[in-house]
């Protein structure tokens, strides 16, 4: 084997190595298969469900056996009761500054008791999305949440997100990914 | 290079390069699958009647449905009390360790959407002192038997997958036995 083609076979297998074992996530990527993202809200939409509350509180299948909602289940003072359903969707970016414009997402909530809700995620970024769902306390803005599949670059992947506020800029939310 | 080297180059670089790269969270490195059982009890119910919204989307909606098609009244009522499609109800329970019930050691949430046959799609999260576990799938209306598949979890449930087996309890509690794999390390 001359000399040129000893090096070319060693970089393609260098090459090869490194794209079989690359961490798949793009922007961000810090360790492992880890991805954090900044996103700040775009625009949000309630959507108030009194009149099926009251009406399923009524007229259910459930007869005699229905288990009535306590009081102090539905007493939120700004809405946000069981049934209500809310959408946020956020700007992403891969940097702190926000200048690196990366993708969307997108929660849709679903309230249940003491302003819990379940919140499904869509974070659709340039070379795929991802999936997550769970339940979120949507007053403190601090939630964690499983990340249950994706498609594109993140096809499979599972994990956990958590989501806080920025400490530097109080409406912009850092979004830690962390994928198996 | 002679032939030899050439060879000896290539592990060389190819053993220099596995080392340096980082291991990617051991992918398939994942602890022996788990069981856990609870004994949930509901704590709070509400159903949400849709039945203006379904009269609503009878005439106002983006399809071109017959309105045969999508009828489900007499005499201007809907038959029964349902659940009809859209339907929904979220159902909270406390969880206990024991079939005794003394050992509190959660929550559960169920948001299940029905649609038709009375058929609902449950999503459910299991709030245990670990984590959560996250669970999802098709319950019939009335049904204290069922099978939810796990689709994820966090902290200590991180990567979890496998299924949620639902049958009834003593009492008025539901006996939900955990099926976990996939558990990070």
């Amino acid at each position: 084997m001359s000399r040129r083609p000893a090096a070319a076979l060693a970089a393609l297998a260098v090459v090869a190595i490194a794209v079989t074992t690359a961490v798949p996530v793009a922007p961000a990527a810090t360790q492992g298969r880890s991805l954090v993202l900044y996103a700040k809200p775009a625009r949000a939409e309630f959507v108030n469900h009194n009149d099926d509350r009251e009406r399923g509180i009524l007229k259910n299948p459930f007869g005699s056996d229905y288990l009535p909602t306590p009081p102090s289940a539905n007493s939120a003072k700004k809405g946000a009761r069981a049934g209500d359903n809310a959408l946020f969707s956020l700007k992403l970016y891969s940097d702190r500054n926000l200048t690196r414009h990366v993708g969307t997402a997108i929660y849709s909530c679903t309230f249940n008791f003491a302003r819990e809700a379940i919140c499904d995620g869509h974070f659709q970024l340039r070379d795929g999305a991802m999936f997550a769902m769970g339940p979120a306390n949507l007053g403190s803005g601090n939630l964690v949440l499983p990340v249950i599949g994706g498609t594109g670059r993140y096809s499979g992947a599972h994990g956990q997100l958590s989501s806080t506020w920025s400490s530097t800029k109080k409406t912009v939310q850092v979004i830690r990914f962390r994928l198996l | 290079m002679s032939r030899p080297t050439s060879i000896r180059f290539l592990f060389a670089a190819v053993a220099l390069l596995a080392t340096t790269l980082p291991v990617t969270a051991a992918s398939g490195a994942s602890r022996p699958p788990q069981k856990l059982t609870v004994y949930a009890v509901p704590a709070t119910v509400q159903f949400m009647n849709h039945a203006d919204d379904r009269l609503r989307g009878m005439s106002a909606n983006p399809f071109n449905l017959k309105a045969d098609a999508v009828i489900i009244r007499t005499n201007g009522k809907e038959k029964g009390n349902g659940p009809f499609p859209g339907d929904d109800i979220l159902y909270a329970f406390k969880l206990f360790a024991d079939a005794k019930r003394a050992k509190p050691i959660g929550t559960a949430m169920f948001t299940c959407y029905y649609g038709f046959q009375k058929r609902a799609t449950c999503e459910s999260y299991f709030d245990l002192a670990r984590g959560i576990l996250l669970a999802s799938g098709q319950v019939p209306f009335g049904a204290s038997r069922f099978t939810l598949g796990v689709t994820g979890g966090t902290h200590a449930y991180l990567g979890a997958l496998g299924q949620v087996d639902s049958r009834p309890a003593s009492g008025n509690a539901q006996r939900f036995d955990l099926h976990m794999t996939g558990l990070a390390r």
